[in-house]
């Protein structure tokens, strides 16, 4: 059996004095699926860069140590040479599209490897069939939805049907339906023998639809843990680097087991259904209790802050409309959630709430006033919307002048800014940065300056356009502690976008659940779970309700 | 007479002949036209090139003719248009009814031209490019550098412009008023949008480059082989043949008409002798 072993690995990138990664020992056999993980930062990116030399041949970087890919060393070799071995598959779907035409970019990868029109032809075929992607083999790139560009970045990928495939947060930019279809892809390859690398951060759906043969655990460039899944969990490997384990497994250990039982925790739902015919009436009880306990957020909810009616809104060139007829209002001190898959109109629901967008038919009154009252400058003193990336606004020069440019922006006085600029520093932990470059500091700390922005501004609504996208959950709890820390300290207004359902289970008081432009739901979160149009939205519930369904089938 | 492109392309049927012509022929075909166009400046030779279009059109089905059958009265007023301008016009002294052919000839010069350009999506007019490229590079013994870059070119203009939205729209939620500033207000604000949108951009390319370097795809790699088939169907020699003759006849009817011919002369001689001119 062919294997791939990495002997004391250290990396160190041109004009940095560092080294990203460090004494990496890793072995792993041919036809396993590694789950790597560990927080931003950690070093994931780079081991897997150097699996078919991109690092150090096109990233500039001193290797150290040994690599050995199946027989074949990637330090030596060139890039283009490892391609029939090694694929990548990176998160940014956007990124990985070299062509404006789906079929072309299969194409493209199999003319630089000289194969025959012919087998150009059945290879592009069998791809397109295979990804349920005929019907947009001529279509233009540029328009596919997120889900489908990953898709032909994935074809693109497996058109020189390599052996080792690498996936670097494959699903980190797409919604509960489609991360669903590309983990079965996964799945797939696993079957064909392939050997897989991926980095993921959602490890409840890895559990579900890929469940790894191996964990390896990175953190601050080194190796921390590595092993079979149920060894790593049991070794509290993931906590300790503030990670959590797989949530079936999780409630399921809280349980008062038995020896036996405790041996065979479950980590998918798959291997739940047949641990609940193990549990006694009394466990069943109990672990019910887990379930339905669901600790939220006292709302504090005050006057009508928002009102909708009738709001519909169509963007340029466009023949559906974004929104169709959207009535409901939002109430000060309510955390709700926004959910829906990509396109069901989420995005432009609130950008009619921070005025970067108005009605084109209906109404929508803010504070008392109609929205075409409201510029999107007025609106920010009210209304902060932190985006999903922090590079979307990161510009000035200091960590002090970036968390102050907003309220200063919104009239200010540049001493009272200042003052809440270090005031909110110091709520996000980043005081001793104020003199530092702002595009230097890793992703989490850039999180934490854009959260310090909004916080500076004093608003009184907090719009959180999908927190959980490229986040490690390490960031991601920063993040959502410090806005629950503000949303009891102050009387202010949490709208969370996401289609992260878990994230809604955890802090959400109130779902608004999108398809198509329209709210097809619109309640409390237990009911919007327990609701079976949630499947009309492409959305399931979390974990907990799917637990709590499975165990109620078996009483 | 046409308000706008899409009024031209409204006709053009979906499933038409059209979309079977080779996009190389295409481009050849609106190269061609422009060139035709601009050998005829009289209006003999407009109406010369409307006929030969109107036999393209029949030629194709195109929807646009049936449309026409189904009018008997536009068709009437049109063929008799065309009639009489032809039999004035032939003589050079239709001058009255010139400007109307001409922009009977414009309907039909700016439909081929959107014919040509727009039953090809833009993803076709830069695959057609980048393969003229590519052809050239390989011809040239050289790694398809230039066509490699103009394809990832022509591919991020979209994504430049999601990014600059996005950076746009996010400044704005922090306050930002570009409409209402002063010059160094200004310049600050276009800073605040240009350095994000550097940043991201820079990330972009560096997470393509990544990923097409481990796809085997490197401008300095030599293409090893083409799936574009080099072969055109009948329709496209068809086309072409069409055109090249058009072309052909265009500058001889431009000879022979020209005001410096000697039968041009000495008809403006003959009818400026009897007093007709």
């Amino acid at each position: 059996m062919r294997k791939i072993v990495f002997s004391d690995i250290s990396v160190r990138y041109r004009r940095t004095s560092e080294e990203q990664i460090h004494d990496i020992n890793l072995e792993i056999e041919e036809g396993q699926l590694i789950l790597l993980c560990g927080p931003s930062g950690s070093g994931k990116s780079t081991l897997t860069l150097l699996f078919n030399g991109i690092i150090p041949h096109h990233s500039r970087a001193i290797v150290k140590g040994e690599i050995n890919v199946f027989g074949r060393n990637p330090l030596e070799e060139k890039v283009a040479n490892m391609a029939n071995l090694v694929g990548i598959l990176l998160q940014d779907p956007e990124s990985q599209l070299a062509t404006s035409r789906v079929k072309d970019e299969i194409i493209l990868t199999l003319e630089f490897q000289g194969k025959a029109r012919d087998e150009i032809n059945a290879i592009l075929n069998r791809l397109l069939t295979r990804f349920e992607l005929d019907k947009l083999a001529e279509a233009d790139s540029i328009r596919l939805s997120g889900g489908e560009k990953q898709l032909v970045a994935l074809a693109a990928m497996l058109s020189l049907d390599p052996d080792i495939i690498i996936l670097d947060e494959p699903t980190s930019n797409l919604d509960p339906f489609n991360t669903r279809k590309v983990l079965n892809h996964v799945a797939s390859f696993k079957e064909e023998g392939k050997t897989i690398i991926l980095i993921e951060h959602k490890i409840n759906e890895v559990f579900n639809y890929c469940p790894p043969d191996k964990i390896v655990i990175m953190d601050n460039g080194i190796i921390f843990d590595q092993g079979m899944p149920k060894d790593i969990v049991q070794r509290d490997s993931l906590q300790k680097i503030g990670l959590s384990p797989p949530k079936i497994y999780d409630y399921c250990s809280r349980l008062s087991l038995t020896p036996n039982q405790r041996e065979n925790l479950p980590f998918s739902l798959a291997e739940f259904q047949n641990f609940v015919v193990s549990l006694s009436a009394d466990q069943k009880a109990e672990l019910s209790n887990f379930l339905i306990l669901t600790p939220r957020m006292n709302l504090k909810i005050d006057q009508n802050l928002m009102e909708f009616s009738d709001i519909s809104f169509i963007y340029r060139n466009q023949i559906d409309n974004a929104l169709n007829d959207i009535t409901f209002s939002i109430n000060k001190g309510e955390l709700i959630a926004i959910v829906g898959n990509n396109g069901s109109g989420k995005s432009t629901l609130v950008k009619h709430m921070i005025g970067l967008h108005k009605p084109k038919a209906g109404n929508l009154i803010i504070d008392g006033k109609d929205s075409k009252n409201w510029t999107a400058a007025k609106l920010a003193r009210k209304v902060a919307f932190l985006f999903q990336n922090p590079d979307y606004q990161i510009f000035n020069s200091t960590v002090l002048k970036e968390v102050s440019y907003g309220a200063k922006n919104c009239g200010m006085k540049k001493l009272l800014a200042i003052e809440k600029a270090k005031e909110s520093l110091n709520l996000v932990k980043l005081i001793d940065f104020v003199e530092k470059d702002p595009l230097k500091l890793s992703m989490g700390q850039k999180q934490r300056v854009a959260v310090a922005s909004a916080l500076t501004m004093n608003p009184e609504v907090y719009v959180l356009d999908e927190p959980t996208t490229g986040q490690d959950p390490t960031s991601l709890k920063g993040i959502m502690d410090l806005m629950l820390t503000e949303y009891q300290r102050s009387s202010a207004t949490i709208i969370l976008v996401t289609h992260d359902m878990e994230l809604v289970d955890s802090v959400a008081n109130r779902v608004l659940a999108m398809n198509d432009g329209t709210i097809v739901l619109d309640d409390l979160t237990e009911n919007v779970f327990a609701n079976p149009l949630l499947s009309k939205c492409n959305l399931e519930p979390p974990i907990r309700i799917k637990m709590l369904q499975v165990l109620n089938q078996s009483i | 007479m046409v308000s706008s492109i899409d009024d031209i392309i409204s006709y053009i049927d979906g499933q038409g002949k059209i979309y079977e012509i080779d996009f190389r022929v295409k481009m050849i075909w609106v190269l061609l036209t422009i060139l035709t166009a601009v050998i005829s400046l009289d209006a003999l030779f407009n109406i010369f090139l409307l006929f030969c279009t109107i036999l393209w059109v029949v030629s194709l089905k195109s929807p646009i003719f049936r449309k026409l059958k189904r009018n008997k009265a536009l068709v009437i007023f049109t063929f008799s248009l065309i009639l009489i301008t032809f039999l004035f016009s032939s003589l050079n002294y239709a001058l009255i009814y010139y400007k109307m052919t001409r922009e009977l000839y414009f309907f039909f010069f700016a439909r081929s031209v959107a014919i040509g350009f727009l039953t090809a999506s833009v993803a076709l007019i830069v695959l057609s490019s980048l393969h003229t490229t590519k052809t050239i590079e390989m011809t040239a013994g050289r790694g398809p550098t230039v066509s490699i870059l103009t394809f990832l070119s022509f591919r991020s203009v979209p994504l430049v412009a999601y990014h600059l939205n996005t950076v746009i729209d996010s400044q704005r939620a922090r306050g930002l008023e570009l409409e209402k500033l002063g010059i160094r207000s200004i310049l600050r604000g276009i800073k605040a949008i240009i350095i994000p949108l550097l940043v991201l951009l820079t990330g972009s390319v560096d997470r393509t480059s990544k990923v097409l370097e481990s796809r085997g795809i490197n401008p300095t790699v030599k293409h090893k082989s083409s799936y574009i088939q080099p072969k055109l169907k009948k329709i496209d020699y068809f086309l072409l043949i069409y055109m090249i003759t058009l072309l052909i006849i265009s500058i001889y009817l431009s000879i022979i008409f020209s005001p410096m011919h000697a039968t041009t002369t000495l008809t403006y001689s003959v009818f400026s002798e009897l007093g007709l001119i």
